[in-house]
């Protein structure tokens, strides 16, 4: 019991050391800057989604309600 | 118990505690330039050699490569026995990104393509863009980090400094 104890708390250490142990280095931010790990490549579909959703979260309500407008305005 | 102690703390060690420093012996490193001649760190010749880490994506390196091209055409004719050498270091991870840098800007000093981040891995760069002037022994006189246009004096006293020692 004892040992797979011992042996757990080692595999939590090393899980732990791999965090800390391998952070971005500056050299390799350049991935990191690319368009395509946006969260929001397009910034055109990004605000067309930013206003539907604000057009419809003032409407929005519970069960009972039918939901807002199409965001069109 | 002492031994698991040491192992432990080499892995919580991060990679900037390694970081080349002033005094440091460069590593040696060899790789071919986009002319495809071979530049090596340690090959014996007594040079003044400025190593510059740049990438397309870092603004400040945009910044940095003018002014150091401006900087080894000034310090290429100064009368010393010693040559004043400037090889930068891409980053990049796509070499058509390095390329378009290179043509826009119109660089003429030597680039070695480093796409796996070795000669990176081996400086340790605390940060982009990182210089490294290095003297005739082949030891680290100078670490630039970052750029600032105003940090660009104290780097050519250390250029002159160093000329002046070797002539």
């Amino acid at each position: 019991m004892k040992r797979v104890a011992a042996v757990m708390a080692g595999a939590a250490l090393c899980l732990l050391v791999g965090c800390s142990a391998q952070p971005v280095q500056p050299w390799q931010r350049g991935d990191l800057a690319r368009p395509e790990m946006a969260f929001e490549p397009d910034p055109l579909v990004a605000s067309y989604r930013r206003h539907v959703q604000f057009s419809k979260e003032a409407a929005s309500g519970g069960t009972t309600l039918g939901g807002g407008g199409c965001g069109c305005n | 118990m002492r031994s698991r102690g040491a192992w432990l703390g080499a892995l919580l060690l991060p990679v900037t505690a390694l970081a080349l420093d002033v005094g440091d012996t460069v590593p040696d490193l060899a790789a071919q330039d986009q002319s495809g001649h071979i530049q090596r760190l340690q090959d014996g010749r007594s040079r003044v050699l400025y190593v510059d880490f740049w990438a397309s994506w870092c603004a400040p390196c945009m910044q940095a490569l003018p002014a150091l091209q401006q900087l080894h055409a000034r310090w290429r004719a100064a009368p010393s026995a010693t040559p004043f050498e400037v090889l930068t270091v891409n980053v990049d991870t796509r070499r058509q990104d390095a390329r378009r840098v290179i043509d826009r800007l119109g660089l003429e000093l030597p680039v070695i393509f480093d796409p796996d981040g070795l000669w990176a891995e081996r400086f340790a760069l605390p940060a982009m863009p990182s210089g490294y002037l290095i003297g005739p022994d082949g030891r680290v006189r100078h670490v630039q980090v970052g750029y600032q246009a105003d940090a660009f004096p104290e780097l050519e006293r250390a250029i002159a400094s160093l000329l002046e020692e070797d002539s």
